[in-house]
């Protein structure tokens, strides 16, 4: 027999939450709290919804690996970006 | 429908240019050293018709035949709304004058390829000739990766080559094929062959599961991205308030002092080669209208612009190097902090620091703030920095206000750089909250891998930008420097009575043949001299126009003289201690104390104190704020592309300088200083 019982949906949190070296994921709709051009260029910069990112530094600027990329957020847009964080297995 | 070139190099059409290929791809993908590989000098840096946005177009030879290679600027997509976008869009569309390519080389990161494949797959969709250069190899087979370019070109539908622009590996293959692309054209059945490879549906999560499997397919080596623990503690130390303040003042201070200091010595040079060039001239040239034109007009002019040469080549070269080197896009983080406050970005704090040398220098290299708001405020702040034309004013007035008091003199100096920088700073968030509206692009920066920087692509930089600046500012700099000669020395002044017989007594002393009366002679053609040179630039257009527009000074207690002064130091703001040497009549005296002792001891022509303390004071503070700089105007025009950002510049500038010099004159009257 299965258990059928629903897992919890893990809770997105503001990306400026995490730790220095935590794994995350960007889900559907993570940045809504953005304007939309700052959106498009995140995407265009990598940082994409269903993408798995790494901190390398939190903080003001928050520096985020995503796959070899690279990216400084300010404050305000790090604080905008909605994350599911991964757990110690890795699973996001 | 097929888009074609003729089979002769030339395009479909046209014979007269080679076939043209853009270079299109993301920032730090190696890009720019691809596009130095394929040039090497034989580039040209110019703005793309009827844009400020820059391109750098040069030749490389395919064979036996010339291709005109196109360096876009980098853009993270082409759907972006950021005008580095736009531009690339419009101009692979050929929708930008006559800039179409024949041929799209769209450049991917062989150490980031699935990110490149994001930006190239959209590319690829458009209906454009296309080769893929997979840049970056070495750096790539050093981190252990390898690039099938055949499973990639399998993938793609286009010619893929895997190539190094540092090392050249590569490069040949790539620019052949992208020339036999460029004659075939694309056909109906390539394109439709290459659609029905890439993915079909555009969303990014489905763009990026297929650019995943991609490179999955044609990368070998260790796929696992492992986390850089040296480059992480050394970003943050680069970013933490603390250490990276202290890294950035530091990186900032060697800057400064390398464009201040040691660009002195080649200026140095450059002026002793136009004084000797001039007074080499003014020697072989018989007197008149054509040796002054020539001495003072001509090689005038040309000294004043290639004067700043070597801090505008120090300035790119060292720019260059921390760019190449991923350090500036950690300092434009370490810099926003500060910056923000005043509604300007990070990258602004570099353009304004340069000011302080020039502010020349310091408006190019604005060209690094990627918003358009953002830059031009920039650039209308620049020269409110104190620059070093600004020093020899400073001394003077300084030298007047506090003689024999060097601490004084040294906190007014302090004081003449703060009040600058503080109205500069002041004005932009002023213009950002005003004129410049608009939502402030806040930080997200690539922040790129740390490389060795190359030299060669820095020596290339350097002097495309050196070469780019006498062309365009540079020429127009000589002219406005000719015609206010011209305004300076004409209409010619006769001598008056006083000074004929000044000349006449000289001519007498010489004929006597003694050596008393020879020296006496000398000493009279001199003070003779002096005299003819005050009167030439009080009845000179300059002077009649300094005379009527002495009212407007009047209430800052200028007299004409002042004035004048004032006004012919439009030209370039040191003028303003030669010409008050000159109408104090002390022309000739090479010695500073002498003439500044001079200049304290002048007289108005009511007979009091040219210099009161009111008016030296209010004279500084106008100095510190004017815009009192025309070949700045220039360049601002140049890079504006309008007349109307540097008419405000001036209007805004000169009316705060003209109000804070007339509230600091008042006050000091009303406190009773004399």
């Amino acid at each position: 027999m299965t258990d059928a019982t629903p897992q919890p949906e893990r809770p997105r949190i503001p990306l400026t939450q995490l730790g220095r070296g935590q794994r995350a994921r960007l889900d559907a709709g993570c940045m809504s709290g953005l304007p939309e051009h700052d959106q498009c260029l995140l995407r265009a910069m990598g940082v994409h919804e269903h993408c798995e990112l790494r901190v390398c530094k939190p903080g003001e600027p928050c520096i985020i690996q995503v796959e070899r990329t690279k990216v400084g957020l300010s404050g305000p847009v790090a604080n905008q970006l909605l994350v599911t964080p991964c757990d110690d297995t890795g699973a996001c | 429908m097929t888009l074609s070139s003729g089979a002769d190099g030339t395009p479909a059409g046209s014979t007269a240019r080679p076939l043209r290929a853009a270079l299109l791809g993301q920032p730090n993908t190696g890009k720019t050293t691809l596009f130095n590989r394929l040039c090497g000098v034989r580039a040209r840096t110019g703005n793309l018709p009827g844009t400020t946005v820059e391109s750098r177009v040069g030749l490389t030879r395919v064979g036996t035949q010339d291709m005109e290679v196109m360096d876009l600027p980098g853009t993270y997509g082409l759907h972006l709304e950021l005008p580095e976008s736009r531009v690339c869009r419009e101009c692979i569309e050929g929708r930008i004058g006559d800039c179409a390519p024949d041929v799209v080389v769209l450049v991917a990161d062989a150490t980031n390829l699935a990110k490149s494949l994001r930006f190239v797959v959209p590319a690829l969709r458009r209906r454009l000739p296309c080769v893929v250069a997979v840049t970056l190899a070495d750096e790539a087979r050093r981190k252990g990766l390898s690039v099938d370019a055949a499973r990639l070109q399998a993938r793609l539908g286009c010619p893929v080559h895997v190539t190094s622009g540092r090392t050249g590996e590569g490069v040949e293959a790539m620019a052949a094929a992208a020339m036999r692309v460029a004659h075939q054209g694309i056909t109906d059945g390539v394109f439709e062959n290459r659609l029905a490879l890439l993915p079909s549906n555009e969303s990014d999560a489905a763009l990026a599961a297929w650019c995943g499997d991609a490179v999955a397919d044609s990368i070998g080596g260790a796929h696992a991205i492992r986390a850089d623990a040296l480059s992480d503690r050394v970003d943050a130390a680069l970013t933490h308030p603390v250490s990276g303040g202290a890294v950035f003042v530091m990186v900032m201070a060697l800057l400064f002092t390398a464009i201040f200091w040691l660009a002195k010595f080649p200026m140095d040079g450059i002026d002793w080669i136009f004084t000797n060039l001039g007074g080499w001239l003014q020697s072989a040239l018989p007197e008149g209208a054509l040796r002054n034109l020539l001495v003072d007009g001509v090689v005038g002019g040309v000294a004043g612009t290639v004067v700043f040469l070597p801090q505008i080549a120090l300035l790119f070269f060292l720019l260059s190097l921390l760019e190449d080197s991923g350090y500036l896009a950690r300092a434009a983080f370490a810099a926003d902090r500060f910056m923000r406050r005043f509604g300007l970005p990070g990258q602004a704090f570099v353009p304004l620091l340069s000011s302080h040398a020039c502010a020349l220098p310091g408006i190019l290299s604005t060209r690094l703030i990627p918003d358009p708001r953002d830059r031009l405020a920039t650039i209308l702040v620049a020269p409110f920095m104190s620059c070093t034309a600004r020093l020899p004013v400073y001394v003077l007035l300084i030298s007047l206000l506090f003689a024999g008091k060097p601490w004084f003199a040294a906190m007014a100096f302090i004081g003449c750089y703060a009040t600058g920088a503080v109205a500069g700073l002041l004005s932009a968030m002023l213009a950002r909250r005003t004129i410049l509206r608009g939502p402030a692009r806040p930080m997200m920066l690539e922040l790129p891998p740390y490389r060795r920087p190359s030299i060669r692509t820095a020596l290339w930089m350097t002097g495309d930008r050196a070469r780019l600046f006498l062309q365009n500012a540079g020429t127009m700099i000589l002219a406005i420097c000719v015609a206010m000669w011209w305004l300076s020395a004409y209409p010619k002044a006769t001598p008056t009575p006083e000074v004929a017989g000044m000349y006449a007594q000289a001519e007498q002393l010489r004929a006597m043949q003694s050596v008393d009366g020879v020296a006496k002679a000398a000493v009279l053609q001199v003070q003779a001299d002096a005299y003819l040179a005050r009167d030439q630039q009080l009845q000179s257009f300059a002077g009649r126009i300094g005379r009527f527009a002495q009212p407007v000074f009047a209430p800052l207690g200028f007299d004409h003289q002042l004035t004048v002064a004032t006004l012919t130091s439009f030209l370039a703001r040191e003028v303003f201690v030669s010409t008050l040497t000159v109408l104090n009549g002390s022309g000739g005296d090479a010695d500073e104390r002498r003439v500044i002792e001079r200049i304290a001891q002048g007289r108005r022509a009511d007979g009091s104190k040219l210099f009161d303390t009111p008016t030296a004071a209010a004279l500084l503070v106008f100095f510190t704020l004017a815009m009192q700089c025309l070949p700045t105007l220039a360049l601002v025009r140049r890079e504006t592309g309008s007349w109307k950002w540097p008419l405000l510049q001036l209007v805004w500038m000169s009316g705060l300088a003209w109000s804070m010099a007339f509230v600091v004159r008042t006050v000091l009257v009303q406190m009773g200083v004399t």
